[in-house]
């Protein structure tokens, strides 16, 4: 017998996605109802128009319900937004008598120590996940009940964000008459759908391509390295597009979707683009090359970006698995060649893994947000437990 | 009386100097090298800022003014010949680099292609002065062919987007100054000698510049020259005493290694000749020297001389001719204008780099108009997506200084 139906509700730059998926005997994930609408009032994962924003999530629910005849109730939310950045936090304690055995209340307390991070007040921690204790010098330890030492330590990553940014979120979905079980930050969703556990293992960058924003999740050294989101995505190679060539927005989405950014192995060939008339707009002839070098700066700038977080860690080259590309943008021509080329390392297109039923919402890069956030809820599973906010519970779902 | 007309001149260029300002701007570490260069030589005629990332290439600079860029980059290292760091730390303390260029009517921009910071945050310095409304000479030298075929490459990939960034780009490739040099000329000697041709040749536009002259040249004369070149300029300098000086410096200028082969100058779509000399400078002298260039430059060709008096400058008989390359703005710029230096090192034909691909290179097509000010468009009510001082709302095409070709 399959599991009780969950929610999940991403409430993106481009558009509100709702999915009503539920878990079958072999593990599958069955997605049963899928809503969606343009968004409106979103920009970099942010609210910017509130009733705006309402209007979309409403009808994204609506439909879900209708096809998959269940009535929502709560729901799992998807984050993003460059306000929600990765730190490290480091916590030890002595362990007394010293070279005794270590016991699960030391590791509580040096967990405990970690997750007391201190932050500007308008900040708050959305997950806190334990990478790895250390045993006096020793690193990498797993475990380390039962051990013997003199001091252990721990190190975690901390997500946070900024407080009324990620409430404004919450509320929109709390406004359009559901609860918000949980909210989690969409780039680990993003993870959680479509990376295989060798992948994990090997280490890998997860990158997804939003609209509004680019998040990235590094898996190294088996757990969650670094993780945060760029205010870059989709939307800013149309932008670019539209300023550039000052043509309208839809003609520069259009061009984006159609020509995507030429392959990395090839010149770009001289040729004229039409792009087409549109009201108040008499349509004109630019140049593919231009085309070319405007998307291409802004993707390789993106990917500079992420690439210079990874050498700050030390971690590029430890990435056996490489780049794993998902959410919308990975549907951009040539994405994952020019990706490899710019990164130096492979790179492949990340689908939501193990999932059955509606077939646009297996298929598509654009869906691990919120098929990770279903699996995030069906794991979570326990239904009548109130959510207090943000819990630690991450660390165990996605990381080792 | 003579001491009292001779301080008013003084006072009177004094003031002029003040109001319109030089800059001599280092950028990386052959760009340092010649400021401390022109430092030693040049009296005190322009202000001379250094600029780069490494703490302590600059800290040895000999420079009044000396800038830090790229610190939280690069924690004031070398960029390690990563371009993009270069340009990241230019972009980086964007605000610093503004402040520099407010009141500066002329700015040189000393820079050698081929490793990171120069090649890097050149680019943008120039494009930040130009945008304060400086005209923007930039001089850039090119790697000596035994540096390796990668920084010519990466030169060669710099060189459309720093043409495009100031009003003119002067190339100068290292190989000629070896050809200056004789043989036996330690290195430093050599990169000395180079240095000190290039300080002289601006030191004599400045001087012309800045005063009133027997044939006038301006700031207008010379952008004009530049708007009639495709951007790339040589630069040659000469000066010759004693009593035949006029024929001496013709000769001078004819051995020059740059103009060694004839078609430089028939080729040239603009030049700029200006004269120096002393007192005693007749109309004849003038008339020798620019005849003599006048003679081997095409008809077609857009001109501008000046001549003056420099009380200053001895008996000596000074010229300074810069020569642009023809072609419509935009055209490619020949990397080795020198005939010795294709024949000695021809340059194979790179294929795209992966990160730089044709799209970058803005070659063999004329720019369109940019919009000067760039919209944000759809960001623009938004919170800016600040990263390392860019705006990153901002197409990236635009923040690196891209054109559109037509």
């Amino acid at each position: 017998m399959a599991s009780e139906p969950v929610v999940a509700l991403e409430i993106g730059t481009a558009r509100v996605r709702a999915l009503v998926g539920e878990e079958r005997e072999d593990g599958y994930l069955m997605i049963t109802g899928v809503g969606e609408c343009a968004a409106r009032g979103v920009r970099k994962g942010e609210i910017t128009d509130f009733d705006n924003a309402l209007a979309c999530v409403d009808t994204a629910l609506k439909a879900a319900e209708k096809q998959s005849q269940v009535s929502i109730q709560e729901v799992y939310v998807a984050l993003s937004g460059s306000h929600i950045q990765g730190s490290i936090s480091r916590g030890t304690t002595p362990l007394i008598p010293a070279d005794s055995e270590i016991t699960q209340a030391d590791i509580d307390t040096v967990l405990e120590s970690a997750r007391a991070v201190s932050l500007p007040p308008e900040r708050m921690v959305m997950h806190s996940i334990h990478q790895q204790f250390f045993v006096d010098d020793q690193e990498g330890v797993i475990n380390p009940e039962g051990m013997v030492g003199a001091k252990l330590s721990v190190s975690m990553l901390i997500l946070h964000g900024v407080r009324n940014r990620i409430l404004n979120v919450l509320k929109v979905a709390k406004s359009a008459g559901v609860e918000v079980a949980e909210s989690a930050f969409g780039g680990l969703s993003s993870a959680l759908a479509v990376l295989t556990p060798e992948q994990k293992e090997s280490g890998c960058v997860v990158i997804d391509l939003g609209a509004g924003t680019t998040d990235f999740v590094v898996y190294a050294n088996r757990c969650i390295a670094i993780a945060g989101s760029l205010g870059v995505g989709g939307d800013h190679i149309t932008n670019d597009l539209a300023m550039v060539l000052k043509i309208p927005s839809r003609a520069a989405e259009k061009l984006k979707m159609d020509l995507g950014v030429c392959s990395p192995e090839e010149p770009v060939p001289e040729k004229p683009v039409t792009i087409q008339p549109v009201s108040g707009f008499a349509g004109r002839t630019v140049r593919l090359h231009d085309v070319n070098a405007i998307i291409h700066a802004r993707l390789e700038e993106t990917l500079q970006l992420i690439l210079a977080e990874l050498e700050r860690h030390k971690l590029q080259d430890v990435m056996g698995a490489g780049v794993i590309l998902t959410g919308g943008g990975a549907h951009l021509k040539n994405a994952s060649a020019f990706t490899a080329a710019i990164m130096n390392m492979p790179c492949s297109i990340g689908r939501p893994r193990n999932v059955s039923g509606i077939a646009t919402a297996t298929e598509g890069p654009e869906y691990a947000n919120t098929v990770g956030m279903l699996r995030y809820g069906l794991r979570n599973g326990v239904r009548d437990v109130r959510p207090s906010g943000f819990r630690d519970i991450l660390g165990k779902l996605f990381g080792r | 009386m003579a001491e009292a007309v001779k301080s008013e001149q003084q006072q009177t260029a004094a003031q002029h100097f003040e109001k319109s300002r030089l800059l001599l701007v280092g950028v990386g570490g052959m760009g340092l090298n010649a400021v401390d260069t022109l430092q030693q030589n040049s009296s005190a005629f322009a202000d001379i800022v250094a600029i780069d990332c490494d703490q302590d290439v600059l800290g040895s600079c000999q420079a009044p003014r000396r800038v830090l860029i790229g610190s939280r980059l690069t924690q004031g290292h070398s960029t390690g010949g990563d371009s993009s760091l270069g340009r990241r730390a230019a972009n980086g303390d964007f605000p610093q680099l503004r402040e520099l260029f407010t009141k500066t009517d002329l700015v040189v921009l000393l820079v050698g292609l081929g490793g990171g910071l120069g090649s890097g945050a050149a680019p943008v310095i120039a494009n930040t002065a130009r945008d304060e409304g400086a005209l923007v000479i930039t001089v850039a030298t090119l790697p000596f062919a035994f540096e390796g075929g990668d920084r010519m490459k990466l030169a060669e990939e710099v060189i459309p987007t720093l043409r495009e960034s100031g009003h003119g780009l002067v190339l100068m490739p290292n190989e000629d100054i070896s050809e200056v040099s004789e043989s036996g000329v330690s290195l430093s000697d050599a990169l000395q000698q180079g240095a000190q041709e290039l300080s002289k040749g601006f030191q004599l536009l400045w001087t012309l510049l800045g005063q009133r002259n027997l044939i006038n040249l301006d700031f207008i004369s010379l952008k004009n020259m530049l708007e009639h070149t495709n951007g790339a300029c040589r630069l040659v300098y000469v000066e010759a005493s004693g009593p035949n000086k006029a024929k001496l410096l013709v000769k001078r200028l004819e051995d020059h290694p740059a103009l060694k082969s004839a078609e430089v100058l028939k080729d040239s779509s603009a030049f700029l000749l200006g004269v120096l000399g002393s007192q005693d400078m007749t109309l004849i002298d003038v008339s020798t020297v620019a005849g003599a260039v006048e003679q081997r430059t095409s008809d077609q060709a857009f001109r501008v001389v000046g001549a003056g008096i420099d009380p200053a400058g001895g008996s000596r008989m000074r010229a300074l001719l810069l020569i642009g390359a023809a072609g419509e703005k935009g055209t490619e710029v020949k990397v080795a204008p020198s005939r010795e230096l294709v024949e000695r090192k021809p340059l194979k034909p790179v294929r795209p780099a992966v990160t730089k691909p044709a799209g970058r290179k803005q070659t063999a097509q004329e720019e369109l108009d940019l919009p000067s000010v760039v919209s944000k468009g759809r960001f623009k009510n938004v919170e800016p997506t600040i990263v390392q001082g860019e705006d990153l709302d901002l197409p990236t095409f635009v923040r690196r200084g891209m054109k559109l070709s037509r």
